[in-house]
């Protein structure tokens, strides 16, 4: 294993632990605020790829693209809410569990009646292409930066809204106390679809990102949603700065364990183990400290 | 006579707030001992570290002799320590006898690979509790279906159950109408054959019918202690308590 | 339908109906709906008595089936030797990782569970002697002692003799002490052990019991099909598992099966009609919960 390598995997994982963010903070505000698990926010990542993908080979312009695509995402964000999600607010999580599994199927099969079952490929934007030198003999592509960069700049502002803005409080207290926030004559429907579509657009927004480096193929988001929820997890449901370094911490580990550790530890198995080990700290984090290492008291029975 | 059961500067934190401050308790084996006091004075959360759900900070809790401060709830149980809750806390989803059965479960040998619901062994042990209590002709409808003060009176049968040798009540009145009070205080009268009774109460009329000792609590301190007609008439109590109405 | 019997009497009427028909995919459609309704059980089981409901049991699928794979691998064709040790494996994992998962419940059960599946997953994609990420087949079936080998139409009379075994099980549990007091500690825990209980072991043995018989499922589904992959421990499984038991019905004893048979055959049916049919499952399941409520009330003004 040499340095270069370490260097261009570190990038990786953050990078791969800043689009882990932007799932898992959907996650983590649609169960801090509404109490519910959805399992089809995954979908909502594809969703964004997909869009991206067939606005680009249609207009060929990528930045038209990702306009459209995240557009299209928050409108698909409203109608799920409204249509189903909205309906599970008040049920226990076993039916919010399999009723957006449910959702789940209905939009991978939806995925493949429209698009079939290939990957559908995302040109990358002739000026992303190419590398840069992190430093001399490493080079390290160019849009990965990119990525990691807006996604930064993406959590900056989300914690400009929800630390400095009204509709950010009301975020935070319905986080906290949602009947009183009715009580005080507050719109929480509107508050719960707002928060719903962030967490959609946020999500779009990972599939938007994530579409040139994976491919935009039917169930792309569920084995990343399962890590999502290993981050909302460990990192504490409702806290959006615990999911912020739960995601990086788990994205590194992940990509290490995929990357770096089978060279160590040899073959499969190596490739094994280091994968379950996030999963591992899920467990244990359910055990000895299930409101995360950052969350607050109180949460899911 | 030694003390049945015994508490000794028992102290309980809740961040800054102290709910339970230095209690010193003593109950004898045929005592009726009421524990009184405005609400928000933590006798529920004494008598929650008394049954063992919650950990004091410090202080002790011994019962005949031996020391129990750390033992869990379904061991002090066994020890023959039982409990009623201020909430009806029967088991759903099954009959009043059922729920009295499942009570027998732990004071015989369990036998988890026997069948339950045809015993008839408990069955009949049931019964027993459920007559003494005056449930006998409801013992085959569901805990669910009862009104609030036969579901009170199955607090009570479950705590008997387990033959129990002290009994902490919590507000056994509470919730029941002027008139079925009667009927529950002759329950209590009853029981106090049987078992010790340390119960926590806000009905006056019942604490004074049954009690031999009284306890105040005021903000988790105990502020008086004694015979009831001697508490009744210590300023601290009247003032902070019974307003001077007694 | 909560009488062992009547559900017994139906299973081997489904059964000898299947045989008539004589049709040898439809015969195995029957015997897969027989081993999944095993499954679902097991499921069932934890969630109706217990109060838990797991989204990782598919792991014990997994590791049943690949215990037994494993051995038929080795040579071992006896049956009762393969799904002994299936269910063997199935119970040890079960004690193991039930004394991890039952500190929790409600839905960080859930999550911890859906955890421990996707660690067997992962763990399975790492056999690469056992195929890696593909899996492994297995050239001939499993043998009964005295009988010697099974056929595919033997198979699913096998099924359905250990279908009604575990039907019987499940209704054992329900009528015994332990059932009793595993149900007593879903409703009120506080209450049971002010009564001098800890339902904590009992739990355990139901878990493990569950597990046990999710992995024989796992076993008698390999010799099936001939075929073991990780993604027979895979939270699509697990979810899938999920289903059934949400289509038959939590609480009366034929649930599981009926929901086993309802999935299947709405696979199977609706697989010749489209291609899309995890479309409708999907609508199918979210209706379902959505609507759940509504169905209960209508089912009881209905009721006569």
């Amino acid at each position: 294993m040499s340095w270069p390598l370490l260097i261009e995997q570190t990038f990786n994982g953050v990078q791969f632990g800043l689009v882990l963010f932007l799932l898992a903070v959907g996650v983590t505000l649609v169960f801090g605020v509404m109490n519910t698990v959805n399992l089809a926010h995954g979908s909502l990542l594809m969703t964004g790829g997909y869009l991206l993908a067939e606005a680009q080979s249609r207009t060929g312009s990528w930045l038209l693209a990702v306009v459209v695509a995240l557009v299209g995402v928050a409108v698909l964000g409203y109608l799920v809410e409204r249509l189903v999600v909205r309906r599970l607010y008040a049920k226990n999580h076993l039916e919010q569990v399999l009723a957006t599994f449910g959702l789940l199927l209905c939009f991978n099969e939806t995925v493949v009646w429209i698009w079939g079952r290939e990957p559908v490929p995302v040109q990358l934007p002739r000026m992303l292409g190419g590398h840069v030198e992190l430093l001399p003999e490493v080079p390290y592509p160019t849009y990965r930066l990119v990525v990691s960069l807006v996604v930064l700049c993406v959590a900056v502002a989300l914690w400009f809204l929800i630390a400095r803005t009204r509709i950010g409080m009301l975020i935070r207290a319905g986080a906290e106390r949602r009947q009183l926030v009715e009580a005080l004559g507050v719109n929480i429907g509107l508050v719960c679809a707002v928060v719903f579509a962030l967490g959609a657009v946020l999500a779009g927004l990972g599939g938007v990102l994530l579409g040139p480096l994976l491919t935009v193929q039917p169930g792309m988001g569920d084995p990343l949603l399962i890590l999502a929820l290993a981050v909302v997890i460990v990192g504490g449901a409702g806290s959006i700065g615990g999911t912020f370094v739960a995601s990086l911490v788990l994205g590194i580990a992940d990509t290490y364990a995929r990357t770096l550790l089978p060279l160590i530890l040899g073959g499969g198995a190596g490739r094994s183990i280091a994968a379950m080990a996030v999963y591992l700290l899920m467990a244990l984090t359910l055990i000895f400290k299930p409101t995360g290492i950052f969350g607050r008291a109180g949460g899911a029975e | 006579m030694k003390p049945l059961l015994s508490v000794n500067a028992l102290t309980k934190r809740f961040g800054a707030l102290v709910v339970t401050d230095a209690v010193d308790l003593e109950v004898g084996p045929s005592d009726v001992h009421a524990l009184i006091g405005p609400n928000g004075a933590g006798k529920t959360t004494l008598l929650a570290q008394i049954a063992g759900e919650i950990r004091p900070e410090s202080g002790t809790v011994f019962f005949d002799g031996a020391d129990i401060t750390g033992l869990l709830p379904h061991r002090r149980a066994r020890l023959r320590i039982g409990r009623t809750f201020q909430i009806n806390s029967s088991f759903r989803s099954f009959t009043v006898r059922e729920n009295v059965m499942l009570a027998f479960l732990a004071a015989r040998a369990v036998k988890p690979w026997a069948l339950f619901h045809r015993d008839r062994q408990l069955h009949a042990s049931a019964d027993r509790i459920l007559e003494e209590v005056g449930l006998a002709d409801r013992g085959g409808a569901l805990a669910v279906s009862l009104p609030h003060g036969a579901l009170r009176q199955l607090e009570i049968a479950l705590a008997i159950a387990g033959e129990a040798r002290l009994l902490l009540l919590d507000e056994p009145l509470a919730g029941i109408a002027a008139g079925e009070a009667g009927a529950m205080i002759s329950l209590l009268q009853r029981l106090r054959a049987r078992c010790a009774l340390l119960l926590v109460e806000h009905d006056m009329d019942a604490v004074f019918a049954l009690a031999d000792r009284v306890t105040v609590l005021a903000e988790g301190r105990v502020i008086a202690s004694g015979a009831p007609s001697s508490v009744a008439l210590d300023e601290n109590v009247r003032r902070v308590y019974l307003g001077g109405a007694a | 339908m909560n009488r062992p019997e009547r559900v017994a009497v139906a299973i081997i009427v489904a059964i000898a109906i299947t045989f008539l028909i004589g049709d040898p995919y439809f015969s195995r459609i029957v015997a897969k709906a027989c081993v999944f309704a095993m499954a679902a059980i097991a499921v069932e089981l934890l969630i109706s008595q217990c109060g838990l409901a797991s989204f990782g049991h598919a792991g014990f699928f997994a590791a049943g089936g690949y215990t037994a794979g494993i051995l038929a691998l080795q040579g071992i064709t006896d049956a009762l030797l393969l799904w002994g040790a299936a269910a063997g494996v199935g119970a040890l994992a079960g004690a193991i990782l039930g004394s991890l998962c039952l500190r929790t419940r409600g839905l960080y059960f859930l999550m911890i569970t859906l955890a421990f599946g996707q660690m067997t997953y992962l763990g399975l994609q790492g056999l690469r002697q056992y195929g890696g990420d593909d899996g492994f087949r297995l050239r001939h079936g499993v043998a009964l002692p005295l009988l010697g080998a099974i056929g595919t139409s033997d198979m699913l009379l096998v099924s359905a003799i250990v279908l009604i075994a575990i039907v019987g099980l499940s209704a054992y549990l329900r009528r015994a002490r332990i059932g009793a007091l595993v149900r007593a500690a879903r409703d009120q825990p506080r209450r049971l052990a002010s009564l001098g209980i800890d339902a904590r072991p009992y739990n355990l043995v139901m878990f493990t019991i569950s597990a046990a018989i999710t992995a024989l499922a796992g076993a008698l589904n390999v010799a099936l099909v001939l075929y073991a992959s990780p993604e027979l421990s895979s939270w699509f499984l697990s979810g899938n598992l999920l289903i059934m038991v949400i289509f038959g019905g939590i609480g009366p004893l034929a649930g599981p099966v009926l929901g086993a048979a309802a999935m299947i055959g709405l696979e199977e049916v609706l697989s010749v009609a489209t291609e899309r049919w995890p479309f409708f499952l999907g609508l199918a399941v979210v209706l379902r919960v959505l609507l759940g409520d509504e169905l209960k009330r209508i089912a009881a003004l209905v009721k006569p």
